[in-house]
Formats: structure tokens, C-alpha cells, sequence
């Protein structure tokens, strides 16, 4: 809900006129089409993007991508095959190495990155994008939201998935290496994940979401 | 008598609503729409960010000087540091995994901890050059940054599939710590930086010669 009450002036007067969030320049915002980007006239910035996927079917994605996360994180994502011998391994199951080698603040990093920060993205904004769906007034969208966008930068399994192909190489001369199947689960939530976040568009998330006109 | 208090149409950097907040104040004040801490600008942005990456440069060097982890083969152990993985990676043929290993692990922590160091630098000195390349290397070094982990998911993930005592293991070394606080130390860096303050300072400095001209 945009109510004109709660802006200053002179944003009254124009009703989009916004401030760059790099460089902080006021300036009028245009109405921009399908696949339009705004930029900010001074740095370049992209302020605001038209994008088309919709609510319902970001939630069904998301849900798909539910489900290969789980798978991902469940079954093996590589076997080791040394002289008949086989040995499978989670992703969980290099976090609880670090551990035992008292590398505790790695292994956090590790979990954060790989498995935390992901879920959490996942969860979030299925709770934000079935409470707009549907209409409820659910507690703390606003935040929720804000967080989903914070944890990207630390959301790090597109690197995960380059680590496991170098992994992979590495060991060509010791043991042969196998993807398992919580691999292929893993790239898909990859490019479905990366898909759902470029093609959301996250300005009109915003402008959906109800909060006070007056700050309190 | 209520005191009239300067109200400043700020930004959220999360959210982007524009906010009337308190300027000056040390009451911490949040974004209506998404509770963000809201400041006029980020609160001892410089300072922090400084010091996060003065940590990360002392800490680059044992991050490429020790081994990050060690392959113990039937007795016969072998050390990689960052440097030496890539190495065998050109030598195993694989040039092209090993060229991104490079710019990940080598290009992109340089070349974000001297990027960061110039913004600083240019920002202290209130500098007016290039202000509209100076915001685009900002957000190239943020959105660039996260990719330097890779080479600690491989350890991670090594480590956890070779382990079978008496024939072949691989450990994690503490190098691998070392790097893993240089990539996170960096982006704190770099997420603490607030570019506005350079447009600020450049402006102020533009105000106080328009001033000596008058």
C-alpha cells in the first residue's frame, strides 16, 4: 500500500520521485515497461526493474525447490571409489570433518553458506509470497523480507556447486570420484533458485506489503 | 514548549522507502516498512570498514603462505597451499577449472583488498575525481566477492570424502582458516563501506569553494 500522506513534499508533488539508494540523489523516477530498467542519473545504479514472474508461480517454484533441497541435503553428493572401497559423503558431512579437526569457526562458515543462509532464503520468502498471495496479515513480513534479500550475499551454493567440479578433478591421480545424486538435486536448486530471484520482482514485493505511514 | 526537531528524508538501503528520520541522532531509529536499522548514512562506516580490511591484509599472508589442507596417501603426505592446488590443476589438464580457481581465489581477493583500500583512501581525502566510477567498482567489488570461498568448499568437501584411514586422508590445514577469514573479513569490508559518504564529502568540499568564490 503507497499512501501519499507519508511522503515529504516534495515527493508529494511528483509521486515518484525516490533518492538513490548509492548515491543519494533525489530525482523523478519514470514509468518504466516489461523488461525497462530506471537508472540513477548520476551513478548509473539500477533503481528500479520491471519483472514479470508472478506471486503464484514464484510459490510453486519455491516449493519445487523445497523439495530438491532436501533431497540435496539428504543423499550423498559424491562417492569415493578407492581399490573396491566406497565412501559417500553429505554435504553435512564436511562441516561435522571440520569439527573434529577443532576448525569450529570454518565449519560455521561452511554451514552458514551451504546450508543455513539458503534455507532460510527458501523459507523466507515462501512465507512472504504466500502471505501476499493469499491475503494474510502475517507477523513481521517486512523483516522476513528484508532479510532474504541480506542473506544473498552470504547464500554461497552456486559456489558450493563449482567447488564439488574442482573437488572432482583434484583427486583424478588418488581415487576416482563419483557425483552422487544429491548432486543433480543441488544444480537444479541452483539455476531454479537463481532464476526465482532474478525474474521476482522485488521493488513490487515491497510496494505490496502494508506498514504504518508514520514512523513510531 | 515541544523542541522542533530537523527531520531528513533518508533512504532505506534494504528496502528503499524514503523515511523521515532524526538526523544526528544516536536513538536507533527503523525503517517503517521492513524494521531496518535506518541511519542518515551508516554509523562509523569508514572506521569499520578500515579495520576489517586491515585484518584481512595481515591475514592474507598466512592465508597463501600455509597449507590450506594435506593429502596423506599410503603414508606419503602432500601440502597444497592456494597456489600449489591451482598449480596442479594446470598440470592435470584442467586449465580452464583452473583458470577460474585463479581469478576466484588469487585475481579477486587482490583486487578487492586494493579496491577497497582506494575507496577509502579516495573517501578520507574527500576526493571529487571519479565518483561515478568509484560507485561502480563499489558495487563490482560487492557483488563479486562471495565467489573467492570456492577454494574452501573444495577443502570441505574433500575432506569429507577422503578419509579412510591407513590408505588415504585428506586434513584441513590451518591456511584454509586463515583464507576463509580474508574472503569473510573483505565482504564485511565492503558491505560496512557507505558509498553516499564519498558523494557527501565531494559535495561539501564543492560547497566550500563555491563559498571562497563568492
Amino acid at each position: 500500500m503507497r499512501g501519499s500522506i507519508d511522503k515529504p513534499i516534495i515527493e508529494m508533488a511528483n509521486p515518484r520521485v525516490e533518492r538513490c539508494h548509492d548515491c543519494d540523489v533525489l530525482q523523478e523516477i519514470p514509468t518504466i515497461g516489461h523488461g525497462e530498467r530506471a537508472i540513477c542519473s548520476r551513478c548509473d545504479a539500477v533503481l528500479f526493474s520491471h519483472k514479470t514472474l508472478l506471486t503464484g508461480s514464484a510459490i510453486a517454484l519455491l516449493l519445487g525447490g523445497l523439495v530438491l533441497f532436501f533431497i540435496a541435503n539428504l543423499f550423498p553428493i559424491i562417492r569415493l571409489n578407492l581399490s573396491g572401497i566406497t565412501q559417500e559423503s553429505r554435504i553435512v558431512t564436511g562441516i561435522v570433518v571440520l569439527t573434529q579437526h577443532h576448525m569450529q569457526p570454518l565449519a560455521l562458515i561452511v554451514f552458514i553458506t551451504a546450508i543455513a543462509a539458503p534455507m532460510c532464503r527458501i523459507f523466507g520468502l515462501l512465507y512472504v509470497l504466500v502471505s501476499l498471495q493469499y491475503g494474510f496479515s502475517a507477523p513481521h513480513l517486512g523483516s522476513v523480507f528484508r532479510w532474504v534479500k541480506t542473506l544473498s550475499a552470504w547464500s554461497m551454493m552456486d559456489i558450493y556447486l563449482l567447488g564439488v567440479l574442482v573437488a572432482l578433478t583434484k583427486l583424478g591421480s588418488v581415487a576416482q570420484l563419483i557425483l552422487g545424486p544429491a548432486f543433480y538435486a543441488f544444480a537444479a536448486l541452483v539455476v531454479l533458485l537463481a532464476f526465482i530471484f532474478v525474474a521476482l520482482d522485488e521493488h513490487d514485493v515491497w510496494d505490496r506489503l502494508q506498514y504504518p505511514a508514520r514512523a513510531t | 514548549m515541544t523542541e522542533i526537531v530537523p527531520l531528513r528524508p533518508t533512504v532505506c538501503r534494504a528496502c528503499r522507502l524514503v523515511n523521515d528520520v532524526v538526523h544526528e541522532s544516536s536513538v536507533r531509529q527503523l525503517c517503517r516498512r521492513c524494521r531496518g536499522a535506518l541511519r542518515h548514512r551508516k554509523p562509523r562506516s569508514l572506521e569499520t570498514s578500515s579495520a576489517c580490511l586491515l585484518a584481512a591484509i595481515v591475514l592474507f599472508v598466512p592465508a597463501n603462505v600455509y597449507p590450506i589442507m594435506t593429502i596423506v596417501e599410503l603414508g606419503d603426505a602432500q601440502s597444497d597451499t592456494i597456489a600449489s592446488g591451482i598449480v596442479r590443476l594446470i598440470e592435470s589438464d584442467m586449465w580452464p577449472l583452473a583458470l577460474i580457481v585463479f581469478v576466484a581465489s588469487i585475481v579477486v581477493p587482490i583486487l578487492k583488498i586494493l579496491g577497497i583500500s582506494y575507496l577509502l583512501v579516495a573517501t578520507h581525502r574527500k576526493s571529487q575525481a571519479r565518483l561515478v566510477a568509484r560507485t561502480k567498482l563499489y558495487r563490482a567489488i560487492e557483488s563479486v566477492g562471495r565467489w573467492s570461498m570456492v577454494d574452501i568448499f573444495v577443502v570441505a568437501i574433500l575432506i569429507a570424502v577422503v578419509r579412510l584411514e591407513r590408505i588415504a586422508i585428506i586434513e584441513p590445514e590451518i591456511g584454509a582458516m586463515a583464507f576463509a577469514s580474508v574472503v569473510v573479513l573483505t565482504m564485511v569490508a565492503s558491505h560496512q563501506f557507505d558509498p553516499r559518504i564519498m558523494w557527501d564529502h565531494a559535495e561539501s568540499r564543492m560547497d566550500k569553494t563555491e563559498r571562497t568564490i563568492e
